[in-house]
């Protein structure tokens, strides 16, 4: 296995977000500032790394269907060698990436998947990594428009990447304001109304590296100093398990559609907005919290799960790494068996957690 | 210049009409936009102004899966929320669009666009018929009239090539939905919003 091994850019890329999270924590130590959370930090790195396995594999599918269509329908010639093709190719996909990640929001099959990466309770750069599993399988098909203007399918992917890892450093509560940069590009502090479930903040700057977007849309909010802003979702996670936080809000929903009246209102459970309701009656999760009244739950991580969540996030980097490195020589049905067998790992750990939190809350 | 421009150039008339016009369910419009570009893009292909033959095969594709279905789920379910609002119209759009795509293209069915294009003009045949909808009706068989002659490759020689059947009758019987919607007690222009 170790033979066949090739460097992927993912798997240089994944030491130095982690060497920056260990930066920024530091920086929040020197400057007297508690941005981090231990318990939930790891589960954002673990859901990160098990986003990693599930994607390599499962964007195969969509990195696919635009090699097709882009072969197949393609209308103009791109020069990869040409400045404009790549700056038009970026504008071009933050744009489409603007309208995948408001549909993330406002589609609840979509939020299902979406949520998993708002689910944290903190905002620091771990946050970032925290990202969806079961994404993959309807994204692709907003890019589509690249493909029919004939974007080749490298410039595609390396324009995602940049969008991506752009999005990387934005997720932090150590740098302010950034003056007349805050008019046209994505920064952390309005990446922080995105992430806060502040009533002024639901539904709010969509934007991946241009926030022009949101503001040609109507979606842009600036922070308010006056109204700190309380991170995470209104019906908390309450688990540190990677697959239950990827998998938690399929089943809210599918209760949602199982209990529904008629079809009809079933398939508006899974289409309309996850605040949809077939009555007018108020959701009691959907109050606007405040710091002061906001109880975390990563806090009350015992001593087991912070030692097995180290030992966790060390074994399954050091698979991930050995998985991307050697995933090409596999063939599919192998990738999927390790990527299943990742999956019940992380189910299993996820499982001890709970019981351990379960035994935790016992004793208090 | 060939027939096939003109009778695009026919089709991309109607459809923008279509588009144009207030009183029709969203969904209709938006099907009927989808249908208008692709009329457009065959003008251009047929025409040589400006052909982009593989951008007007995509909106073909696009169209088929995508365009009939629009406009069966605003005649058939006239008050639902695809039928009427744009978020689930575009949602109707953008997944029947993707479906026909990966059948198309992944998979090589090369006629699902067609067989969805048929079957849905076939749900607004048997919802008119059973209403007594006649301008529905009749649209609507001039639509799987259009399909059937186009998919056996009829021709009239030196005058209609299958694509003019297709384009011809895809026209006429748009107009004539067109025109029943219009009249619908359903339609009024807040539901189009």
């Amino acid at each position: 296995m170790i033979d066949n091994f090739s460097l992927k850019p993912m798997i240089l890329v994944i030491p130095v977000l982690l060497a920056l999270v260990f930066i920024e924590l530091g920086f929040a130590y020197l400057k007297g500032r508690k941005v981090y959370n231990f318990q939930d930090s790891i589960t954002s790195i673990n859901i990160g790394l098990l986003s990693q396995f599930v994607n390599s594999t499962g964007a195969v599918f969509g990195a696919v269907m635009y090699a097709l269509i882009e072969a197949r329908y393609g209308t103009f010639e791109w020069s990869t060698a040409s400045p404009f093709t790549w700056v038009f190719a970026l504008l071009l996909y933050d744009f489409l990436y603007y309208w995948v990640h408001r549909t993330g929001h406002m589609v609840n099959i979509f939020w299902a998947a979406h949520i998993t990466h708002h689910s944290s309770e903190e905002f620091n750069l771990s946050t970032a990594m925290r990202q969806a599993s079961t994404g993959f399988y309807f994204k692709w098909v907003f890019y589509l428009p690249l493909a029919v203007l004939g974007i080749p399918v490298q410039v595609y992917v390396i324009v995602g990447l940049i969008d991506l890892l752009y999005q990387f450093w934005v997720h932090t509560r150590l740098i302010g304001r950034l003056g007349f940069l805050e008019w046209f590009l994505v920064t952390p502090s309005n990446h922080r109304v995105h992430h806060g479930q502040n009533d002024y903040c639901i539904d709010r700057n969509f934007g991946g590296i241009f926030c022009l977007w949101d503001r040609l849309f109507g979606t842009y909010a600036d922070e308010r100093e006056e109204e700190p802003i309380v991170y995470g979702i209104r019906k908390p996670l309450e688990s540190w398990s990677p697959v239950w936080s990827n998998l938690h809000y399929y089943k809210t929903l599918w209760l949602k559609v199982k209990h529904a009246r008629s079809w009809r209102e079933g398939l508006m459970f899974v289409v309309a907005e996850p605040d949809w309701s077939p009555t007018d009656q108020e959701n009691p999760s959907t109050e606007s919290p405040t710091v002061d009244s906001y109880q975390k739950h990563s806090s009350l991580a015992p001593a087991s799960i912070r030692l097995s969540g180290i030992a966790t996030t060390l074994v399954s980097l050091t698979l991930l790494i050995l998985y991307l490195g050697t995933r090409d020589q596999m063939p599919l049905a192998a990738q999927l068996m390790f990527v299943a067998i990742v999956i019940g790992l992380f189910a299993g750990i996820g499982k001890f957690w709970s019981l351990e939190k379960f035994q935790a809350a016992q004793h208090d | 210049m060939t027939s096939l421009a003109i009778t695009d150039g026919l089709l991309c008339l109607v459809a923008a009409a279509a588009v144009v016009t207030n009183r029709l369910p969203l969904a209709f419009r938006m099907g009927s936009a989808l249908l208008a570009v692709t009329a457009g893009l065959g003008v251009l292909r047929f025409s040589d102004l400006l052909p982009l033959p593989t951008l007007h095969s995509f909106f073909s594709t696009f169209s088929a899966s995508s365009a009939f279905l629009l406009m069966a789920v605003s005649t058939v379910w006239n008050s639902s929320a695809g039928a009427t609002r744009a978020k689930y119209a575009s949602i109707l759009l953008i997944v029947s669009g993707a479906i026909g795509f990966v059948m198309v293209d992944l998979f090589e069915l090369t006629r699902f666009g067609q067989v969805v294009a048929v079957l849905c003009v076939l749900q607004i045949i048997i919802y008119s018929a059973r209403h007594r909808l006649l301008s529905a009706l009749v649209g609507a068989i001039a639509l799987e009239l259009g399909f059937i002659l186009f998919a056996t490759g009829q021709r009239v020689p030196n005058l209609l090539q299958p694509g003019d059947f297709l384009h011809l009758l895809t026209a006429a019987g748009l107009a004539l939905l067109v025109w029943y919607h219009r009249r619908s007690p359903h339609a009024s222009p807040q539901r189009s919003r």
